[in-house]
């Protein structure tokens, strides 16, 4: 980098300055609130206890049961 | 257990924690680059929300500022590529007289408009070294180069720029 590259550098930079002043800001708002809207979003959904038990017990039912299986397929 | 630590094991609360303490310097990294507040607060929830998920490939000893600035900067480019897709500067600007306010501020508004043009990678290195005055050091960190082809990319910013002020009748 020579001289004359750091004039046009300070030269640009001036106009730039200009153009488009620099930004110094915090943000205007606490953005925890946001994050955490992102972060619910972002996780997998949560099942309940219940809906576990009677998948649980659906699958128990359809392991002693075999024949259980025909009439939750007539069901679904 | 240190903080860092705590974080990088997935504790949500030290999360918060480093939220609460980094999210003005993230913001305000990122409002440097894009220099538009309501993107700034999108793209700072989404270096944090990158952040988040990314914790426990987090070297607790490591700097937490200086990786959070690079994911936010990531981000940034991310919103500029998006955002102003590069296109050719137009031809044939008319030059206009210097002295004149209103062919002053037209030609600021040109300025302005030329360098949104400019490829995010580049308009991203001067924007902090030419208009911020950002350390090259800092910038290369931030973009994850070296200080010289952070150098490099402020130098073809320059020219590009040139060019396009040449057009316009200003010689810098």
């Amino acid at each position: 980098m020579n001289k004359h590259d750091d004039e046009n550098f300070r030269e640009i930079s001036k106009l730039l300055k200009q153009a488009m002043p620099p930004v110094n800001a915090e943000p205007p708002r606490d953005l925890w609130p946001a994050m955490q809207h992102r972060l619910s979003e972002g996780r997998p959904a949560h099942v309940p206890w219940y809906d576990w038990a009677v998948a649980g017990s659906l699958v128990a039912a359809v392991a002693i049961f075999p024949q259980v299986l025909l009439l939750l397929a007539y069901h679904l | 257990m240190e903080l860092l630590e705590r974080f990088a094991q997935g504790d949500d609360d030290a999360f918060e924690t480093l939220f609460r303490q980094f999210q003005g310097e993230v913001y305000g990294w990122i409002l440097k680059i894009v220099r538009e507040p309501a993107a700034a607060e999108e793209l700072t929830i989404e270096t944090f929300w990158k952040i988040y998920r990314a914790r426990r490939r987090f070297r607790p000893g490591g700097n937490f500022g200086a990786w959070a600035r690079r994911i936010g900067t990531n981000a940034a480019l991310d919103h500029l590529r998006r955002r102003h897709p590069a296109e050719e500067l137009p031809e044939n600007i008319a030059a206009g007289d210097c002295a004149d306010p209103a062919v002053e501020r037209e030609t600021r508004e040109e300025i302005r408009r030329a360098f949104q043009r400019l490829p995010a990678k580049l308009s991203a290195a001067a924007t902090l070294a030419l208009i911020e005055e950002r350390p090259y050091e800092e910038i290369a960190d931030a973009l994850g180069i070296s200080a010289g082809a952070a150098r490099l990319r402020v130098h073809r910013a320059v020219r590009i720029l040139r060019r396009h002020l040449a057009r316009l009748g200003r010689e810098p």
